[in-house]
């Protein structure tokens, strides 16, 4: 990693977390409550409790494998690294779509950025608007729509999964709620009724679009090889788009954690900003 | 412009680790297995102050910042580590003078101190939970208007306090009418410190840097570890970066602390 870090600014690329941030389909959301008050114990403390799948969040291996990695095990130098951050909504990708290598091999040829083997790839849907703590974004621009931003965003496909292998990816970033599209996990029970306006929009049936030995492809498929994700990625990452930039993923050092909460940031040099 | 290596300054936490008087532990459970829902989640219930972990003026300050209100210009930025652990034993104080004879430090510097004392922690080398808690070192009360001076946002420890034990619960009335842990502790400063004690540590010294560095928007953290103690990190020039989760509304919250050392 070459960089000079004393020109760097840090812009923030995660979404706040607190009561109002729903967790992913079935987890539960945070509970935040006062349990010491300045008045009475001379100092104010808090307490919480939560699922760990809110907000911005890092999977470990763990959260899918039996003995994976957990997300203390992770070493800060996976964790800092060049990221190719591609915005997909310049291809029109919007609801319920499936994005694939194509849509990322046509972004290298647009920007004439090569993601290269090592690098982490940050994929900017545009969601990150309707996600109810999304803090950065012009409020004009501010969309809160939960279901849209859990049931609708675009995903991709097992053939992408195979490419972020082929083409050596450290790990990945989504600006919306999983890294995986909503029909190939636990959505597509829970929100059942949506499935045929979504097989309306391809005009072919969900058995052929995402096969059910794909189910939660980009997490079965990765994990083995160590390519994590973050999930609610946001924040400013609409200053960073088809770039190549220094990221950092920060979660806290849980010791047996199969998933964190983390502080996800761009590094970048301050004449670039 | 050189390589960048990175160090892991902040100490792995979870049920195992130790946690502030009168507060309540980190607990982690599984609530989904992968048998049965196909993947593994856990629930976490916990209080923000153990493990490596950044306090915001919240805590102490009725309408203080919050985690989210801290901006990330302050949490990453030139600074150095202090090495002290040389001439620091239990219970033992530290100058302003005894930083800056080791190494420059500069306004609106990241300062983190390393005192050897994290060593002492649930997973330090040697671990030992009374004298990680009861007997670690803190600052001369001179510490507060020099670092207000240097204009310093952001400063660190690799304790579980930046005040010394007597200028907290642990000195004054831990254990009271039980197992009066606060007599121990300060019948070792009354040895250490003599006719001296008294004015180190006066009444109204209660948490003496939170309360009077909160106000200044001068906040730190507590429980840093994991690679502090590597020679090369100190008494010199870097980068240290501090990253807690953006936890909106937080009185405080787990961090990782970073250091980024450029080589030649």
């Amino acid at each position: 990693m070459v960089v000079d870090l004393a020109r760097c600014r840090v812009l923030d690329l995660s979404q706040d977390w607190d009561i109002h941030t729903p967790g992913f389909a079935l987890y539960e959301g945070p509970t935040v409550k006062w349990i010491k008050r300045v008045a009475f114990e001379r100092a104010g403390g808090q307490w919480i409790s939560s699922t760990l799948h809110v907000g911005t969040h890092l999977d470990a291996p763990l959260h899918f494998i039996t003995g994976g990695e957990d997300i203390a095990s992770i070493p800060l130098d996976k964790l800092v690294g060049w990221a190719c951050i591609v915005d997909l909504t310049r291809y029109g990708i919007g609801d319920y779509d499936i994005y694939g290598p194509e849509h990322f091999e046509q972004w290298e040829r647009d920007t004439g950025i090569r993601i290269q083997p090592g690098d982490i790839l940050v994929i900017h849907t545009g969601y990150h608007h309707y996600y109810p703590s999304d803090w950065a974004t012009d409020p004009s621009l501010r969309q809160p729509d939960e279901t849209r931003y859990f049931i609708k965003h675009p995903g991709p496909t097992r053939a992408f999964a195979e490419w972020v292998l082929e083409r050596q990816i450290s790990w990945l970033a989504v600006d919306c709620a999983s890294a995986d599209h909503p029909f190939n996990t636990v959505i597509r029970k829970i929100r059942a009724d949506l499935v045929p306006e979504f097989e309306a929009k391809h005009g072919k049936p969900i058995s052929e679009l995402l096969p059910d030995s794909d189910y939660q492809v980009m997490h079965f498929a990765l994990f083995p090889h160590g390519v994590i994700h973050i999930e609610n990625a946001g924040g400013e990452i609409d200053k960073v788009l088809d770039r190549r930039v220094m990221v950092g993923c920060f979660p806290w050092r849980f010791k047996g954690g199969e998933a964190a909460f983390c502080r996800f940031v761009a590094f970048v040099p301050e004449d670039e900003l | 412009m050189g390589k960048v290596k990175l160090y892991d300054l902040s100490q792995p936490l979870n049920q195992e680790v130790s946690f502030w008087p009168f507060y309540p532990p980190f607990e982690v459970k599984y609530i989904k297995r992968k048998a049965e829902h196909g993947v593994n989640a856990q629930y976490i219930m916990t209080s923000n102050h153990m493990g490596t972990h950044l306090d915001a003026p919240r805590h102490f300050i009725t309408g203080g910042k919050t985690i989210d209100q801290i901006p990330l210009d302050w949490l990453y930025g030139p600074g150095v580590i202090v090495d002290l652990s040389d001439v620091l034993d239990e219970l033992d104080i530290f100058t302003p003078e005894m930083i800056e004879q080791r190494v420059e430090v500069r306004e609106g510097d990241i300062l983190f101190i390393h005192t050897g004392w994290h060593r002492y922690a649930q997973f330090g080398e040697e671990p030992d939970e009374e004298k990680y808690l009861l007997r670690h070192p803190g600052p001369h009360p001179s510490i507060v208007d020099w670092l207000i001076a240097k204009k310093i946002k952001i400063w660190g420890v690799d304790m579980v306090s930046t005040d010394h034990p007597m200028n907290l619960p642990i000195g004054r009335f831990l254990g009271r009418s039980g197992l009066e842990q606060w007599k121990r502790v300060r019948a070792i400063c009354e040895r250490k410190f003599g006719d001296k004690l008294a004015e180190l540590f006066p009444e109204e010294h209660y948490q003496l840097t939170h309360n009077a560095l909160f106000p200044h928007d001068c906040i730190h953290v507590e429980n840093l570890g994991g690679e502090i103690g590597r020679k090369e990190l100190h008494n010199r020039r870097l980068t240290l970066g501090v990253f807690p989760w953006l936890f909106k509304g937080g009185e405080a919250a787990f961090c990782r602390a970073v250091a980024f050392v450029e080589e030649e």
